[in-house]
């Protein structure tokens, strides 16, 4: 069995969370992920589609939403643990590693 | 609570998503997040795309791994573009706008991501580089709305995040360019800084969903996606 992989992903109008293998997005709660941490990549989206609609040029707060994604992936990697997880800055268009 | 949990991600429709989300974090929005952030010129803001016939044949000549991934997007748009036409083609005399918009193309299910990684081809391309600045991307007049490969300059703009999201998820963001017109022909939708979001349902691959097009306070097309309404 494929072993699944995701890729924490802030891109407007998604759920943060996108299958790297079929692509497109995935809900959260289908992932059986907690609420706490649902609620933290809600209110990580919200900053993400402000910063699209202002077009990325605050890069302070770039470097900060992709921290925040970055250590959201680490969480979502903690809880699932069977899973492959990647980083998708949507500020720089590139993914970014995961230690 | 797990049942705020399926409120707030019930569906992906940013709407109903950014209201749950908006209102489970009342009062916890940072103090000017809204507020429009000194532009440093930087930050990944892209460039419109501007790839000449010469770039891509130089590129496809020289067999650079970046050169077959990009040709590979531009493929696929040029395939978009012929296949699209022919969806297009069963709602000959234009379908008034009230209707779903069903976009019936399966090319994106035949071609697939492994097939966006490993093809080239140089036509779509050269429909891209025909980009210019100064002009709109709300256009809904033009017969040729939407075509990549028409050479008369007159229609929309993409940004290049726009391709590269074609090459990083293409199944949800690489639907051909001809169905840009009908979706751009819906009601806009106003964001922040002059934004504009314009959605049309309709389905892809089999898939219900909606076809969403993002474009800035410049008239660019910034963001394109299908959303699934799985």
């Amino acid at each position: 069995m494929t072993r699944r992989h995701l890729i924490i992903d802030g891109m407007l109008s998604g759920t943060g969370i996108r299958d790297a293998i079929a692509g497109g997005y995935v809900d959260p709660n289908e992932l059986g992920l907690s609420a706490n941490l649902i609620k933290r990549i809600g209110k990580w989206l919200l900053g993400y589609e402000n910063a699209h609609y202002y077009e990325f040029a605050d890069e302070a707060e770039n470097e900060r939403l992709d921290q925040e994604g970055i250590e959201i992936a680490k969480h979502v990697r903690e809880e699932l643990p069977n899973t492959q997880l990647d980083y998708f800055s949507d500020a720089e268009m590139r993914r970014i590693p995961i230690a | 609570m797990l049942g705020d949990r399926n409120a707030m991600f019930a569906t992906v429709y940013p709407e109903v998503r950014q209201t749950l989300i908006a209102q489970a974090l009342a009062g916890q929005q940072q103090p000017g997040q809204t507020s429009e952030p000194a532009p440093t010129g930087g930050g990944g803001s892209g460039q419109i795309v501007n790839l000449s016939a010469g770039d891509i044949l130089s590129s496809y000549a020289k067999g650079a791994a970046n050169s077959v991934a990009q040709s590979a997007v531009n493929l696929l748009y040029g395939i978009g573009q012929v296949v699209s036409m022919g969806d297009l083609g069963k709602m000959a005399g234009g379908p008034p706008q009230v209707q779903p918009f069903t976009p019936t193309s399966n090319y994106f299910a035949a071609q697939g991501g492994a097939t966006a990684q490993g093809v080239t081809a140089v036509a779509g391309g050269v429909g891209l580089g025909r980009t210019l600045a100064g002009r709109t991307a709300v256009r809904t007049t033009q017969s040729n709305f939407g075509d990549l490969t028409n050479g008369d300059d007159s229609g929309p703009q993409y940004h290049d995040r726009v391709r590269q999201r074609a090459l990083e998820d293409p199944v949800g963001h690489n639907f051909p360019p001809s169905y840009d017109s009908e979706i751009l022909a819906t009601d806009p939708i106003p964001r922040p800084n002059n934004y504009t979001i314009f959605r049309k349902p309709g389905s892809l691959n089999g898939n219900d969903g909606v076809f969403e097009i993002g474009v800035n306070k410049d008239g660019v097309i910034n963001h394109r996606v299908f959303r699934s309404n799985k």
